[in-house]
């Protein structure tokens, strides 16, 4: 059941970074007295409202380490769920995978988050100076993909020795030791002897 | 053995992070007509030195650094848990691995998305069409080999499932009968049970 739930928190992580993904992270409206232009960074580089500017600034494409993290938890997710139908084996390749995804998420939205940081701080104004600067919608969507995602990948982790050292795949005889803790007599050389006949006869 | 080159490839990416922190991620020369000009990206921010010679600081750096030296706090921390493992308690133990792996995996991805950065860099064309030359800084260089070793240190401190393992058929009183009856001498409490 954790491992069920575990696996949906993947799969809701990886759906909400592929949506932060497409969302502006940081915006900057500028006001003047006919109208107003939005500049907007996305993860793929910088967008304005009125199309005519070209922006030589250089996109950069964040997007791509997020994205792939998005499919990688996408697939551990994937992983996870058929992972009774699968060699035991790859249990802890794929609990590895999950959380070291999530974690590369994390750490590429982090690296996001500072560059808007710079930009909330740096370029601030205020509207009174025709500028405003906001922290967009993407920002909020990826930080929330990274717990979503982290909550996820420590979810499916063998925390227990039980679930670390699974049972092996069944092979040749199967031989089970049976609880010794009653009463353990090593059976008589000559086999128990049957109730009601006189002891070690034949 | 395994587990100590882990130990050690761990620092290696820590050490690594943290020699990258201050070398420039890329660096822009330009020459124009004459004077020389630049620009530098480190994980603390932005340099640029004027024609004149002088340097200026981004008075707004971008702090890139911030998660690759929390990563690398992570990594030096897991190293030392990994090191005393004998002495934390047993059911702690996985929890290091995992921490391994988060540790090294933030390190991939905020070195990743500096290198996003440093490619659009060198890639952009000169805006106003000079002579300006990016290359790739020192710093992205040995954060990415710390990327890379970092990763390699977190594998191989994970731990293998312990190969001897006994496994307990429950004992109830739902065995099959033996083919030849269930004995009632009293000494006997245990009965054979056939392979399924």
């Amino acid at each position: 059941m954790r491992f069920v739930v575990g696996a949906a928190a993947l799969g809701a992580g990886a759906v909400l970074a592929a949506v932060g993904a497409t969302l502006p992270v940081f915006e900057q409206i500028l006001i003047f007295t006919p109208g107003r232009e939005t500049f907007s960074m996305t993860l793929w580089g910088y967008e304005s409202s009125i199309d005519t500017i070209e922006l030589d600034e250089g996109g950069i494409e964040f997007g791509v380490p997020v994205v792939a993290s998005a499919v990688l938890l996408a697939v551990s997710a994937l992983l996870v769920l058929a992972a009774p139908r699968l060699p035991v084996g790859i249990t802890r390749p794929v609990a590895v995978a999950a959380i070291g995804s999530a974690a590369v998420l994390t750490g590429s939205v982090w690296t996001v988050g500072q560059v808007v940081l710079r930009g909330v701080r740096g370029m601030g104004g205020g509207a009174d100076e025709g500028m405003e600067t906001v922290v967009g919608a993407g920002t909020g969507v990826l930080v929330l993909a990274c717990v979503v995602a982290l909550a996820g990948g420590l979810l499916v982790q063998p925390w227990s020795a039980r679930e670390r050292a699974p049972r092996p795949e069944p092979a040749g005889a199967v031989v089970y030791r049976l609880p010794d803790d009653e009463a353990d007599t090593p059976t008589p050389p000559f086999g128990t002897p049957a109730p009601g006949t006189a002891g070690g006869g034949s | 053995m395994k587990r100590i080159a882990g130990v050690v490839l761990l620092l290696a990416g820590a050490v690594l992070t943290a020699a990258a922190s201050s070398r420039p991620l890329y660096e822009t020369k330009r020459f124009d007509s004459g004077y020389r000009s630049g620009a530098r990206l480190t994980p603390w921010g932005g340099e640029y030195t004027t024609p004149g010679g002088a340097v200026e600081v981004d008075p707004f750096p971008i702090l890139l650094g911030v998660p690759s030296v929390v990563a690398a706090v992570l990594l030096v921390l897991v190293a030392v848990l990994e090191l005393v493992s004998a002495r934390i308690p047993a059911r702690a133990a996985p929890a290091v691995g995992v921490a391994a792996v988060v540790a090294a995996a933030l390190l991939v991805g905020t070195v990743w998305s500096m290198w996003q950065m440093v490619l659009s860099a060198i890639s952009r064309e000169d805006p106003i069409g000079g002579s300006a030359v990016t290359v790739v800084g020192s710093g992205m260089v040995l954060l990415l080999i710390a990327a890379l070793v970092a990763v390699a240190g977190a594998l191989l401190v994970q731990r293998r499932p312990e190969p001897a393992v006994a496994y307990q058929v429950p004992f109830d009183d739902d065995t099959d009968t033996p083919p030849m009856g269930t004995p009632i001498h009293p000494s006997v409490s245990t009965e054979e049970s056939s392979p399924g």
